[in-house]
């Protein structure tokens, strides 16, 4: 009777315990992490954290992979000399996106299939990110898209985004032109790529619904190859002489930018000029020269004094390189975020628990809130600064929460 | 479209008309003399821009200094390029082969070039410049053109110039034509076929290179110039593709063209250019300026 | 005197000329006749070192196989190409002057006005046709302009490849009137190439019958005229 008794008891132990350990396998977060997790995990056997970054190594883009190497390298430093990730050493693996899509495809397929990596961080042109959305969602790694295209945000699973939207960027822009600088007859100048045109469609949008209307001969697209902008300036020019024109909004990239600023004041225009981030870019502003001071920007990110946390980044930085962080150099502040993400999902290696932690923290970077804004909605950010270009540095006026 | 506009805009036009003009006199030069389309031209305008980045910026040298060491740098350069390109390759049995081999060094210039000068674009000071270093102008009643365009037109005219005097009226000139024309029978009646190519190229690519020196303030010094391949490829084939005059009138037409294309097309630019080109080889495909060499009946 | 000794001449496996010996005699009409293909414009592109070859070519005691083409032209030995050679692009004029490099150079001041003169002398047609391009001649102009290029180069020695060729018989009598009118006036030795056999055989001193890379009679041309292996070969019937 012992005996029996004895076996039934141990056979109950062991279904009870079965029981527990099963349930306990969901996908909610609860901080323990649980004996089986989600089954979606790294594989690391030297016990590292690893964060995958596709960047431009090669080809003509590669003066960004300068930027977010130096900003990578000393946040990594700095993150595993104070313990870095739950204990565990972190590796940034780097793949070179090239000059293409196509390369930049491949490299994005080399990363899904290196089993180490936790998460998977992306360049910032737009066109690229829209390129491997598929594979991302596909590979069930958590993905951060660098570009702000608005049709990477697609709420898919694993991606997510951590710049602004070129519509809220568009947004910024119109509220700040029309609120402050009082612009009634814009003049519109934007690059013919898909994301800037994008922007610019949607500052058109926007100005629709303030009621200002902007016509064919107010609208000025150019290619992305385009070198000569004299052309342009001389017609806006000849529309300010006619009184049609008191102010005007851009939206592209560096170099095109630069020489539009150089060519709109050599032309002699002198009515306020606004335009997306890339205004206030470095080679933006070192190729302009003189001729950007006094442009308006909209900035999503920013260097100067203020808040505890980005004074501390800023003197780590500077101790680290010599000189402190301007707004090309934030790159590497995601793996805190990382950091933080990990913490809470319980396991650096569960790329589903990652994944679900995102919804759940709130993180304050140099730039502003990292935060989930819920359902089929994959951008995680909610405010932009405007800023205005005085001898050849950005000054920041204020900050703007478009959401 | 007020007067003012309309003259800026064929300023503009003829600038970069005869900056297109210095490539596609050189094209033709090399095209007549070794057969072969240089598919490097266009990476002749980063080259020369990036010299002049390098002795102006760089350097720091006074324009009166870095000009003699541009072209001299130039010419060096044009003559290093036949040694890479013509030397090898001349006695072989594909045409085709010179041809892959610019498209080869296009690339090589290309890399090369970003990997010493970095891949981000370069500013170049203006020739004539006001005190804060931003483009002068001339305002003649009530007009305002760019210094820099002027000089452009000045200096494309002039190089024209001498390229006709050349081969109209000097004796070296027409050896040259002879030996682009026949060269077995050149070298057969002791015409040094090598000096003659040599001279070509060192014309050719220095054409190239002084139209990126004259373009690059404008257009940033950047390996994308070479871009402007295209147009003049386009100018070629309007022109005629065995006339100096041809191309350079249709390097001139392509100019304007792009310019005034960009009010109300801007966006379309590039399309009505090479619709332009599409038109011309539909409507007259020998080009403006029919071969001086005809077929006898 | 060119004296060729054991000439050899060779595209790429093939021997176009199986060791042969010539004399071309000073200020005399030497020509050398045979079939299509027999080797006649290899010899004279042996001579101009255009083609691989090896064997003694002396020239006045200057041994001419050691110098290239253009050196070649600078000892005044001329060739005139099969197919005329004309510069098609270039006027009459600037073909006449192409042919002066030889002794100008590139980059030389000499005159060349004379020698201009005394083309156009003998050659009225280039001279009413002197701005004209040279791809618009008629065959017999456009040899004319391959023979006084020829002279411009202030020759010793002129090499004539089958002047004759694609000419009318009236054209190629006037032609050859005129080769010996710059044999004899102006002491200027011919080398002739020809197929036409019976006119070359007329107007040469001396001559060589070259068949398949090698010299198969030579002798003074009133002989080879008559000699009937060389009728029978190569001039057909009709009177002479």
């Amino acid at each position: 009777m012992k005996k029996i008794m004895a076996f039934i008891m141990a056979l109950t132990l062991t279904f009870s315990l079965a029981a527990c350990g099963g349930s306990s396998s969901s996908a909610e977060v609860s901080g323990s992490g649980g004996a089986t997790g989600s089954g979606n995990l790294a594989v690391a056997e030297d016990e590292k954290v690893y964060v995958g970054v596709c960047s431009h190594l090669s080809g003509s883009y590669s003066y960004l992979y300068e930027y977010a190497k130096e900003s990578f390298d000393v946040c990594l430093s700095y993150l595993n000399a104070n313990g870095g990730i739950m204990g565990h050493e972190v590796e940034v693996v780097w793949f070179d996106l090239g000059d293409s899509i196509d390369t930049a495809m491949n490299a994005f397929e080399l990363a899904t299939e290196d089993k180490r990596l936790s998460t998977i961080v992306m360049s910032t042109y737009s066109q690229n990110c829209l390129a491997v959305l598929d594979a991302a969602t596909a590979a069930k790694i958590p993905t951060f898209m660098g570009g702000s295209g608005d049709a990477i945000n697609t709420g898919a699973d694993y991606i997510w985004m951590n710049r602004p939207l070129d519509s809220s960027a568009s947004a910024t822009i119109v509220t700040y032109a029309v609120d402050t600088l009082k612009y009634t007859k814009p003049v519109i100048c934007y690059n013919t790529l898909a994301s800037t045109q994008a922007g610019a469609e949607y500052m058109i949008e926007y100005l629709g619904d303030r009621g200002i209307e902007v016509d064919d001969a107010h609208t000025f697209g150019y290619s992305n190859e385009e070198k000569n902008f004299d052309t342009y300036a001389a017609q806006v020019k000849s529309l300010i002489d006619a009184g049609e024109c008191d102010g005007i909004l851009c939206f592209g990239n560096q170099t095109d930018l630069a020489a539009l600023a150089k060519s709109l004041d050599a032309a002699g225009c002198d009515v306020p000029c606004m335009g997306n981030a890339q205004v206030i870019n470095e080679t933006t502003l070192s190729l302009a020269g003189a001729s950007i001071n006094g442009w308006y920007s909209v900035a999503e990110s920013y260097a100067e004094d203020e808040g505890k946390l980005n004074q501390e980044f800023r003197e780590i930085y500077n101790e680290a390189t010599g000189h402190y962080p301007t707004t090309n150099l934030y790159g590497g502040y995601f793996l805190f975020y990382l950091e933080a993400l990990c913490e809470k999902a319980g396991d650096p290696y569960d790329r589903d628990y990652i994944n679900e932690a995102i919804k759940e923290v709130e993180f304050d970077t140099p730039s502003g809130i990292y935060k989930y804004w819920g359902e089929g909605d994959s951008n995680l950010r909610n405010n932009m600064y405007v800023c205005v270009v005085e001898d050849g540095v950005a000054k920041i006026l204020n900050s703007v929460e478009y959401r | 479209m007020n007067f003012n506009l309309f003259v800026s805009l064929l300023v503009n036009g003829l600038a970069m008309g005869m900056v297109y003009a210095l490539l596609a006199m050189g094209l033709i030069m090399l095209f007549r003399s070794a057969g072969v389309m240089n598919f490097a031209q266009g990476m002749m305008l980063a080259v020369g821009a990036y010299i002049s980045y390098a002795t102006q910026v760089q350097a720091d040298l006074p324009l009166y200094a870095a000009i003699p060491l541009c072209l001299a740098s130039y010419v060096v350069f044009g003559l290093i390029f036949m040694a890479c390109i013509y030397l090898p390759l001349k006695d072989t049995k594909f045409p085709a082969a010179i041809v892959v081999a610019t498209m080869g060094t296009s690339s090589i210039l290309s890399e090369a070039c970003t990997l010493i000068w970095g891949g981000e674009a370069l500013s170049v000071p203006y020739l004539v410049t006001n005190g804060e270093g931003k483009s002068a102008y001339l305002t003649i009643g009530g007009v305002s053109i760019q210094w820099q365009y002027i000089l452009t037109t000045i200096v494309g005219v002039v190089l024209i110039f001498l390229v006709y005097v050349l081969f109209d009226k000097l004796y070296v000139g027409k050896m040259m034509e002879a030996a682009a024309q026949d060269k077995y029978t050149a070298s057969l009646i002791g015409i040094p076929k090598l000096v003659t190519i040599a001279i070509t190229y060192a014309i050719a690519i220095s054409l190239g290179c002084i139209g990126g020196f004259m373009v690059s303030p404008v257009t940033y010094c950047s390996v994308s110039l070479s871009s402007l391949q295209l147009r003049a490829f386009a100018s070629v084939v309007i022109g005629g593709t065995r006339s100096i005059k041809g191309a350079v009138i249709g390097a001139l037409l392509v100019g304007l063209v792009e310019a005034f294309a960009t009010v109300n097309l801007s966006n379309y630019k590039d399309a009505v250019v090479f619709i332009l080109l599409i038109v011309f080889l539909l409507v007259k495909p020998d080009g403006l300026v029919r071969s001086k060499i005809g077929d006898k009946a | 005197m060119i004296e060729i000794r054991d000439l050899h001449c060779y595209y790429g496996a093939i021997e176009a000329l199986r060791g042969i010996n010539m004399k071309i005699e000073d200020g005399a009409i030497t020509c050398l006749i045979g079939s299509n293909g027999a080797g006649k414009t290899s010899t004279l592109k042996s001579i101009s070192n255009v083609v691989c070859r090896t064997g003694g070519i002396i020239y006045d005691g200057v041994d001419l196989s050691h110098l290239r083409d253009i050196q070649i032209a600078r000892q005044g030995v001329i060739h005139v190409p099969e197919g005329r050679g004309v510069f098609p692009g270039l006027t009459v004029e600037e073909n006449l002057l192409t042919g002066t490099v030889n002794w100008h150079g590139l980059f030389g001041k000499g005159r060349y006005d004379q020698d201009l003169a005394e083309v156009y002398e003998l050659f009225p047609r280039l001279q009413e046709r002197r701005n004209q391009l040279a791809w618009s001649l008629s065959g017999g102009e456009q040899q004319m302009l391959a023979i006084g290029r020829g002279l411009m180069g202030r020759p010793k020695v002129m090499m004539l490849d089958e002047p004759s060729m694609g000419l009318a018989p009236l054209v190629v009598a006037e032609l050859f009137e005129k080769i010996v009118e710059i044999n004899r006036e102006r002491g200027i030795t011919i080398l002739l190439v020809e197929q036409n056999a019976k006119l070359a055989l007329k107007v040469s001193n001396y001559a060589y019958v070259l068949e398949q890379g090698c010299i198969l009679l030579e002798g003074p041309a009133e002989e080879l005229r008559y000699d009937p292996r060389v009728v029978s070969a190569y001039m057909g019937t009709g009177a002479h």
